[in-house]
């Protein structure tokens, strides 16, 4: 007879790769019915492991939708809220760990009241206000507010993982005269450099993921992303479901990709806003 | 030492620091006030507007909550809508992951495999996931029919009907909800050994295990997911712009506020009006994180008394 804990073992290994399957199942269905032809997609029962990879199937999708160009808009996008994230939400992060100054908490408590605001709440009026500027149908209304605090979940990540790094470093910093922001600039950010390379790659991948804003602010075709290309490649009546799926693969891979670089950070990083909250 | 006689090099240190702590929170400061305070301020103008930005705007007082509270069907439609993905969403997310991560912690062998692969579908782009999901529940053609025909399982309709296109959503949900599973993992691991053998000693089982320790210890991050989740399930948009022609799925069944704001203001200009209906999510969003946040104290244990 078995042991115990080995037979526990095993029980639970199996309900964990059956939960595993479900879980990754739907992202091999896209890449399988990425490489199917328009005949074959609709075959059923459905084929599970394609005979032929046609991947011209991705070449014909480049072909009706300019997901080059959709790609660099997306970088365009990308690269300077990286920036903006990485400046404005470490500087917050620093002030609110390591300076005391009068009514920090009551500002503190306001930044973390922002994260339980769903953001459709101010989506209307914030729209308003970049029309009025003339600014919408350009990129800035989805950059500029990533300069501004770089998000409030991303302040707090920053600070409980500050909070856990011993003073010594920058109270002798302070002996020697250092200003606060040579503290921030020389101490401060190399030592939280793991918890910011989090926060940047939660960053790239909601801006990547992210369709409403840029559904409300981008109208001009040329000024498309990859998931406004995307979504209008499956709103026109004329394409083929293989073509949706090679076009869905495309917007899958640089985020699969992300994540398999980063994964200790992703994990890590959103481990440390879940503990001691 | 009274403050009046301390030496000039400490007052005017301590004023350095004061700017210095301004300073560095300068920017976030200042983008509350510019993307969220004052845009809540003007919404809360613009909704008693009649405004739809091709006639000029028009004072017209309560006329647009009069509207939404007694003749407004797709208000009512997408309230229930929206509270029944939002608390089926909430309990399946929260309740799944916590087994899941209570199986991976107990797991010896591929645990980072298996943490790896229940996060992957987190960073798989919503519209992307929502596209295959749709696909795979595709009545005629789709895989998950034909997986359950084995198990002599009918042909269903899933995000085809309006009864199961909110549970068939949820589904999606939990899948891409891996986050929640890693941040339950994180919390399990505080839980110390010895309660837990300590209990074992006593003579109980795994129930009693999770009952009298895992579950109070856990429990500022249960509420935690709780929290997070439901803000989630209120910023649902693009599952449901997906959905059927226009989106909202088979006859607005899956309707959820996001999408009547989106729809009021953009399909159909009347940002008067949209305005309104966020200032009224905003006053529901508010109670019930109210609610969330004083019921927490009756089950939420934080170590050393406190929070």
């Amino acid at each position: 007879m078995m042991n115990y804990r080995v037979r526990g073992q095993l029980v639970n290994l199996f309900f964990l790769s059956l939960l595993a399957f479900f879980f990754i199942f739907p992202i091999y269905w896209i890449l399988r019915s990425s490489l199917l032809d328009f005949g074959e997609i609709m075959d059923y029962p459905p084929i599970l492991f394609p005979e032929a990879f046609r991947w011209e199937n991705y070449a014909e999708v480049l072909n009706r939708v300019d997901f080059l160009l959709y790609i660099g808009n997306t970088f365009i996008i990308i690269v300077p809220v990286l920036i903006g994230v990485g400046l404005t939400s470490s500087l917050a992060a620093f002030g609110f760990a390591r300076i005391e100054f009068p009514l920090k908490n009551m500002w503190f408590s306001l930044v973390i009241m922002t994260i339980l605001l769903p953001s459709i709440v101010t989506l209307v009026p914030t729209y308003i206000g970049w029309a009025k500027l003339g600014l919408t149908d350009t990129f800035l209304p989805l950059i500029l507010p990533a300069f501004f605090g770089g998000g409030a979940f991303n302040i707090f990540l920053l600070r409980q993982f500050l909070l856990t790094i011993p003073r010594d470093l920058d109270e002798s910093a302070v002996m020697d005269g250092a200003g606060f922001f040579t503290i921030y600039s020389r101490i401060i950010l190399p030592l939280i450099r793991p918890a910011l390379v989090a926060v940047l790659l939660f960053t790239f991948v909601g801006v990547w993921n992210d369709f409403l804003n840029q559904l409300v602010y981008l109208n001009d075709q040329d000024m498309y992303t990859v998931a406004l290309g995307l979504s209008t490649l499956r709103s026109s009546l004329t394409s083929p479901m293989h073509l949706i799926m090679a076009g869905t693969m495309i917007m899958v891979i640089p985020a699969t990709i992300i994540f398999l670089f980063g994964q200790r950070y992703f994990t890590e990083g959103i481990a440390t806003t879940g503990i001691k909250g | 030492m009274p403050a009046h006689e301390q030496p000039a090099s400490y007052r005017s240190h301590k004023r350095r620091r004061i700017w210095a702590g301004y300073l560095f929170i300068l920017p976030s400061i200042l983008g509350i006030i510019i993307f969220t305070l004052a845009p809540l301020i003007y919404s809360f103008y613009l909704s008693f507007t009649n405004w739809t930005v091709l006639a000029p705007k028009k004072w017209i007082g309560f006329a647009n909550y009069e509207k939404i509270f007694t003749n407004d069907y797709f208000f009512y439609k997408s309230l229930k809508v929206t509270a029944y993905y939002s608390l089926g969403s909430v309990v399946a997310i929260v309740v799944i992951c916590f087994i899941i991560a209570m199986l991976l912690n107990s797991a010896k062998r591929a645990k980072a495999f298996f943490r790896a692969a229940f996060y992957l579908p987190t960073v798989i782009p919503v519209l992307a996931g929502s596209i295959c999901w749709i696909w795979m529940f595709n009545v005629d053609f789709g895989i998950i029919n034909y997986a359950l025909s084995f198990v002599g399982i009918d042909k269903q309709y899933w995000v085809g009907a309006p009864d199961s296109v909110i549970p068939s959503l949820i589904l999606i949900a939990v899948w891409g909800a891996g986050n929640v599973i890693v941040i339950f993992m994180a919390g399990m691991q505080d839980v110390p050994r010895h309660l837990l053998e300590a209990v074992e000693i006593d003579g109980g089982g795994w129930w009693r295990k999770l009952r009298s320790v895992t579950i109070p210890l856990v429990s500022p991050v249960i509420f935690y997911n709780v929290i997070l989740a439901f803000i989630n399930s209120l910023t649902a948009f693009t599952q449901t712009y997906v959905l059927g022609r226009n989106g909202g799925g088979p006859n607005d069944s899956a309707l959820f506020y996001s999408f009547l704001i989106y729809r009021e203001a953009f399909k159909y200009q009347n940002m008067g009006y949209a305005c309104a209906l966020a200032m009224v999510l905003f006053v529901i969003v508010g109670f019930f994180t109210y609610l969330l946040f004083k019921l927490s104290s009756r089950w939420v244990h934080y170590e050393g008394g406190g929070k």
